[in-house]
C-alpha cells in the first residue's frame, strides 16, 4: 500500500515537472534573495514581467488609505504580477522576497504564448487572481462596514 | 450533450461574439426585467452569465437592504469566479434594468473555456480590470 502511495506520488511530480516544462521554456529563471524589494507599487509601466513562483515565500504588499500596510503571502506554483501588464497600468502592489526564493519571469507575449500551450498555466493564473478578488473583496467589504471578522 | 448544441458551444469558444447570432440567441439567450435577482449570495448553483446588454450591480447583502459593491455591464462574464474557484456565490447580482445575457451552464462554460486560448485571456483581462479597481477603492478609502 506505501509503495503503491509513494509511486503515485512519483507519477504525479513527473507529471507535474513535464507539464510546467512546456510553459516554464517561455521564461527565464530569476533567484532572489530574502528581503529583495522585487518591485514597488508606482513603478512604471514598462516591459513589466509577470512572475510565477518555483520555490520560496512571496509578500504581496497593497498601502491603504493612511499608510496602512495589507499583506498577502504567496507560495510556490502561484503566480503575481499580472494584473498591470494586462490593464496596463503601472503596479499597484509592492512585492518582497521573504526567503531566498526561484521565479519564472514572462513579458505579456510571452505569458501569453505559455498560458496557450499549457492549460494548467491558464487556470492556475484565473484561479489565483479569482482568490486575490475575492481577498479584496472581503478587505474592502469589512471596510465598509459589511463584513465582521 | 446534443450534437448541435456542441457545435454551437465550439463556435462561442473560437469567435466569441462572432457567434453570436440569432440561434445562439434563441439557445442560450435570456431577458431579464428590471431588479431581476441572477445570483445570490451563498448559492451553490453555478450558471455562468455574458451580459449583452443592459447593467448589473453586484451587492452584498446588509442587514435587510443590499449595498452595491460595483456596477458591471455590456460584454461582462458574471459568475464565473465560482467556476474556477469552486466556493459559493459571495455576492448577490441584480439587474439595473432591462437586461439580456447568454447563460451557460458549467459543463458548456468548461467546454468553452478548455477549447480556446482567447478565453483565458478574455477572464484574464475581466478579473484584472475588477482587482485593479478594488485595489483603487481600497487605497483611497478613509
Amino acid at each position: 500500500m506505501e509503495k503503491a502511495k509513494v509511486f503515485n506520488k512519483k507519477v504525479h511530480m513527473c507529471r507535474k515537472e513535464k507539464y510546467m516544462e512546456s510553459y516554464l521554456q517561455y521564461g527565464e529563471e530569476k533567484i532572489f534573495e530574502a528581503g529583495t524589494v522585487i518591485y514597488k507599487a508606482g513603478d512604471p509601466n514598462e516591459n513589466k514581467p509577470i512572475f510565477f513562483i518555483t520555490a520560496g515565500l512571496i509578500k504581496i504588499e497593497i498601502t491603504l488609505a493612511g499608510g496602512a500596510k495589507f499583506p498577502l503571502y504567496l507560495q510556490p506554483d502561484s503566480i503575481f504580477g499580472l494584473v498591470e501588464p494586462l490593464v496596463e497600468c503601472n503596479r499597484l502592489t509592492s512585492a518582497f522576497a521573504m526567503e531566498p526564493s526561484i521565479l519564472y519571469s514572462w513579458d505579456l507575449e510571452n505569458f501569453e504564448l505559455a498560458s496557450g500551450v499549457s492549460w494548467e498555466l491558464a487556470l492556475t493564473s484565473i484561479t489565483g487572481l479569482t482568490r486575490l478578488l475575492r481577498i479584496l473583496n472581503a478587505e474592502f467589504g469589512e471596510k465598509i462596514g459589511l463584513i465582521k471578522r | 450533450m446534443q450534437e448541435k448544441e456542441y457545435d454551437d458551444i465550439m463556435k462561442i469558444a473560437f469567435q466569441a461574439e462572432e457567434a453570436i447570432n440569432a440561434h445562439v440567441k434563441e439557445k442560450f439567450g435570456k431577458e431579464f426585467p428590471d431588479k431581476t435577482i441572477l445570483i445570490k449570495e451563498g448559492e451553490t448553483k453555478q450558471e455562468i452569465y455574458w451580459l449583452l446588454s443592459g447593467e448589473v450591480y453586484i451587492t452584498r447583502k446588509m442587514g435587510k437592504k443590499y449595498k452595491v459593491l460595483a456596477t458591471l455591464g455590456s460584454g461582462e462574464l458574471i459568475g464565473e469566479m465560482s467556476f474556477f474557484d469552486r466556493s459559493v456565490r459571495s455576492a448577490t447580482v441584480i439587474t439595473r434594468g432591462p437586461v439580456k445575457a447568454l447563460v451557460f451552464s458549467k459543463e458548456n462554460f468548461s467546454d468553452i473555456f478548455s477549447a480556446s486560448p482567447q478565453w483565458t485571456k478574455r477572464f484574464l483581462i475581466s478579473l484584472s480590470s475588477r482587482i485593479r479597481l478594488m485595489i483603487e477603492k481600497l487605497v483611497t478609502l478613509q
